[in-house]
This record gives structure tokens, sequence and C-alpha cells, in this order.
């Protein structure tokens, strides 16, 4: 994990607000993606419902 | 046309959900990511991370669970018989028996990694890991606990506490893979993976309430922590003109979410076409990235930080991290003992609900392609994946066997399942057909512009991303100077400097690919007798 110069970034010793705004936005973007996912499967009518597989296809539905 | 004697199937969508998100939340989601993004000065990585996890990630995700849902239907659960029957030639099965290779060669020494995580849990919490301020303290303890000094060490006398967590998880993973599909992994991730998260929001408040433990440090505050994960670099748009960042961050995205490791396609190959793809293939996805970036970046690199400082960090691996700074943060921190045994025992459940989904898929093949019942297909596996494990094991010194084997089948191999995976999906199936498959039973769409991507962006930029990587890895590019050097895995291998355990690890990953072709060579034979006797039914 050594820094690269390429790399180098905006502040080495304190959260600048470029800091805030990548953290915000990011961590922001991923809890929202997964709470709203979590929300959809679990209202999801068919949610509760036993998943089909083999035996679906045993019984020729395919 | 139905192969296997299996009558196994999910019994819940939030089951098969947490089963997948299990296995692509592991190690690198808590150690690999955040070194990554401190590293690649955050802002212009999480560009190329997003950016890569939209035309990346997401896509392969959606393929994996399409193709296998869709061969599944035909009575396929194993990556060669999935691929037998996608690609409808005689070849495909060996083309998807790297889909058996990959989960079943990982597991030899994933399994291994996975003891440390729970020998570190328990020693975290008998106060053994308590080593004092000296980083290179944990730095010897681990390597004499891993047995990275010499080759044999962890079997030898009195240097074999490794072998008992071995033994321990070893016999734990094939006694749930015993138990099957529901009763097993199910019922495992169901309270494994939410377990895992608990965990992970606990250590989380931990670190975000540390503030500034040491006054006379107070550079070395949670605020300055978050800084060093988060602050982005000073001129983002040069850093995007980099290829390793773009290399690093696809990457990541890749390794991270599990996509072409044969573990998606079999286990969507236990679902229906009445039963949804879209939404609980995102829902995984998401859940990783909940795990990586939600949890992994805020508590890992700041508590790293906290305590040790930038230069405490600087130069360490995702091992050197884990189990060596990571110890030293923890045992600074009141009530060391329970922090440091939850953080240990999550990694664990992370490595677990992974090292499960790496047996599946070839427990599916040993059952479908030689008609072996679950006793004999566990047992067979048992054989093959501890004689793998037990050269890893031995072969400890600087990890060169689990290193070897890492590259060449968890990275390289990988690569090229995932290429075959997207191309079969856009341009074998094509994307018209394999557009509707997905969609059969989906509670949401798929957006359209996915399509172009689909079929075009993502493959290209995989092989691009390929192809790089191979320049990079393999023949040592150095961009600055356009000079090439091979690396250790290529010199190793061949030349004056070769290294015989490399030789010897490449030998068993060439033992366990003969074994799976001439296994799939007698499951071809055998589904094409079930496919004639099939037919000559029908005429009857």
């Amino acid at each position: 994990m050594g820094q690269d110069r390429r790399f180098q970034k905006e502040g080495d010793k304190i959260m600048t607000p470029g800091g805030w705004f990548t953290m915000s936005v990011s961590v922001g973007f991923v809890v929202t993606l997964f709470v709203w996912c979590i929300w959809r499967v679990l209202t999801d009518k068919r949610a509760d419902e036993r998943l089909h597989g083999i035996e679906d296809i045993e019984k020729g539905e395919d | 046309m139905t192969t296997g004697s299996t009558k196994e199937v999910w019994s819940s969508r939030l089951g098969v959900i947490l089963a997948v998100a299990g296995s692509a939340v592991g190690l690198g989601n808590f150690l690999r990511f955040p070194g990554l993004a401190a590293k690649y000065g955050s802002g212009a990585f999480m560009i190329a991370y997003f950016i890569s996890l939209l035309i990346l990630g997401i896509p392969i995700c959606w393929a994996e669970w399409t193709l296998g849902r869709y061969a599944g239907q035909k009575g396929f659960r194993s990556s060669p018989g999935i691929f037998h029957a996608l690609v409808r030639h005689p070849a495909g099965k060996y083309i998807g028996v790297l889909g058996a290779i990959i989960p079943v060669t990982i597991y030899m020494y994933y399994v291994f990694i996975e003891a440390w995580c729970l020998g570190y849990s328990w020693y975290s919490m008998t106060g053994k890991l308590n080593l004092g301020s000296d980083v290179a303290a944990y730095g010897d303890f681990w390597a004499r606990f891993v047995g990275a000094t010499e080759n044999g060490l962890t079997i030898s006398h009195g240097h074999n506490q490794v072998v008992v967590f071995l033994v321990l998880v070893f016999a734990l993973n094939f006694v749930i893979i015993y138990r099957g599909i529901s009763k097993g992994i199910e019922t495992f991730c169901k309270w494994g993976m939410p377990a895992l998260i608990l965990l992970a929001l606990i250590v989380l408040v931990r670190v975000l309430t540390l503030g500034t433990p040491d006054a006379s440090k107070p550079d070395q505050s949670l605020i300055n922590g978050l800084g060093h994960m988060w602050n982005p670099g000073t001129d983002i748009l040069q850093q995007l003109k980099q290829p390793d960042l773009w290399l690093a961050a696809a990457g990541q995205i890749f390794f991270s979410l599990s996509v072409g490791f044969g573990v998606i396609v079999t286990y969507s190959s236990y679902l229906s076409n009445k039963d949804d793809v879209v939404l609980s293939g995102l829902t995984a996805t998401a859940a990783n990235e909940f795990c990586e970036v939600g949890l992994g970046g805020l508590i890992t690199v700041p508590a790293a930080f906290i305590f040790l400082g930038a230069a405490g960090i600087v130069g360490q691996g995702t091992f050197g991290l884990g189990f060596k700074v990571l110890p030293l943060v923890f045992s600074h921190m009141p009530a060391s003992w329970f922090f440091g045994a939850a953080w240990f025992f999550l990694l664990f459940l992370a490595a677990i609900t992974s090292s499960l989904s790496m047996l599946q898929p070839g427990i599916a093949f040993l059952e479908e392609g030689l008609g072996l019942n679950r006793k004999q297909s566990v047992s067979l596996l048992g054989l093959l994946t501890a004689i793998g494990c037990l050269f890893v094991v031995y072969f400890s010194k600087d990890l060169k066997a689990l290193d070897t084997i890492d590259f060449w089948v968890g990275t390289f191999l990988i690569f090229v399942m995932a290429s075959i995976i997207i191309i079969v999906f856009g341009w074998v199936i094509g994307i018209e057909k394999a557009w509707e498959e997905a969609h059969k039973g989906a509670a949401i769409r798929i957006p359209g512009f996915f399509k172009p991507i689909i079929k075009y962006v993502c493959p290209l930029y995989l092989l691009t991303i390929f192809a790089f990587w191979v320049l990079f890895n393999v023949f040592g590019w150095n961009p600055s100077t356009g000079e090439f050097k091979p690396t250790s895995y290529v010199t190793d291998l061949v030349g004056p400097h070769s290294d015989p355990v490399a030789r010897f690890s490449i030998g068993l990953i060439a033992v366990t690919i003969i074994f799976f072709l001439i296994t799939t060579a007698a499951a071809g034979r055998r589904w094409d007798k079930i496919g004639d006797s099939k037919k000559k039914e029908t005429k009857s």
C-alpha cells in the first residue's frame, strides 16, 4: 500500500472536502442500492413462495 | 433431459441470494479493497471501480445467473453439463470443466486461509494475540503460525496449531456440503451472512467511536484515518489515465463478485423459469458492495491509521494488513479480546460462506457426471481436496505453493472463464434470446442500455483488462519505460532461477485438470447414453 507519487493525495493528514464527498457518495450509493434491493425482495409477494426449482422440471415444465 | 439423481432445490429466494452473496463476500472485501482504494487515490479509484461494477460486474453476474438457470431447466447442475447444454457441441463440456476445476483448486488453499481466521479469532479471545506494540512480533507470530519460514513447519511437532483449526474448518465445510443445497448451504448462509454483517457493524461502531485514542499523537485520529482512506488524489483526470489504476479497480470488482468461478451458474441451475434472477443477482451484488465499500471501506484502513499512522500501513499487502497490522490494532483497543475475536470471526464467516460455494460445483459435477450419490461424491471430493490442501500446507515457506496456485488458477483461469461466460451469453446464445431468458420470472427489468453493454462493451473491456493483466503480471511490462521483465510467476517456472515448489504447484494444477478432463469424458459418455435412451423412449 505504498503511496505512488502518481496517486498523491490532496491532503495526507486531514479529511478534505473531497474526501468527505468521495466517502459520502461511495458509501451512500452502496447502502442505498443494498437497502433498495432487500426492500424489493422482501416486499415482492413471490418472495414468500417456495422456489420452484427442479421439481417443476420433472413435471415437464421446461 | 435430467442427468443426475439430485432432487435438490433452494427453499427461498432470500436463501439463494444470501448463498450467492456469501460466495462473493470474502477476505478481499475487508482487506484487499480498502488497501487498493487508499493506494490509488480513492477519488479516481472509486470512479474506475463503479464504472467497472456497471459494465463488468453486474452484466457478468446477470449472465451467470441466467445461463445457470437456463441449463438447469435442461437438467444440468454442473458447469461441464451446463456448457454441454449451452454450447451444443462436444467441446462444450470441456470448456465448462473450468467451472469445476477453478473452485475446487481454489478451495485447496482457501480453506487454509479460512483456518487462519478461525485461529486468530480464538487467539484474540484467549489473549494470545496481545503481543505488544511492535508489528514485527505480530509478523513473526503469523509466519510461525502459517509456516511461512520453513516447508513442513506446520506439520512438525510444536508448530502444528494451524493444523487443528484446518481440520476443524475442513470437516465443517464437508459436513455442511453433505447436508445439501437447502439444509446445508442455504441454512448456514441464512444465519452466517446476517451474523457477519452484525459483527462488522459492531466493529464499525467501535472504530468510528475511537476518536483520538493517544493524546500524544493528535494526528492519528479517526477523521484523519478516514482522510487517509478517502481523500482523492490531487489530479483525478491524470490519475484516470493510468492503466494500472483501471486494472486494479476492474480486478477488484471482478474477483470480489466471484464471477467466472463457476459458482453462480451452479447455484442458479437449481432455479426454474418462474424464479427471478435479475433482482436476485442485483441483490447479491449489492450485498457484496455493501460489505466491501460500506463496511470494509470504513473499518480497515481508518482503524490501522489511528493506531499506527500512515507509516504503519505502507507496504502491507492483504495478508500483512489482515494478519500483522490489524491484530496489533485490535490489541490496542479497550476490550481487545472481544473486538479482535469478532473481527476475525467475521472474516472466518466471510471465508466459509465462500469456500462452501467452491465445493458445490465439484459435488454437482461428480453426482451428475459419474452418477455418484451424495456420500460418494463428498468422499471423493474430500479426498481430492485434502491431498491438494496438504500440499499447500506442507509447502508453506513464503506461501509459495499458495501464491502460485492463486495466480494461475485463482486469477488467470478466472479471467478465461469469465470471458467465456460473457461471450456465450451475448454471442453464442445471442443477446436477444439471452435477454428474453433473463427476464423470465423477473421481478424487475434490466434497463435497455445494458444490451449493448453486455454484447459489446463488457467483453471488450474484460479482454482489454485481461490483456493488461497479462502484460503487467506475466510479462512484467513497465509502462513508463516500455520494458518487459518477466515476473517471478514466470521465472519460478522456467529459466535458471526456477523454484521447485512453484513447479510442483503447477504439477498439482495439471493433475487436477487431468482428473477433471477424464471425468468429463466419462460424464459425456453417460449423458449421451441418457440422451439416447430418452430419444428411444420418446419414439416408442
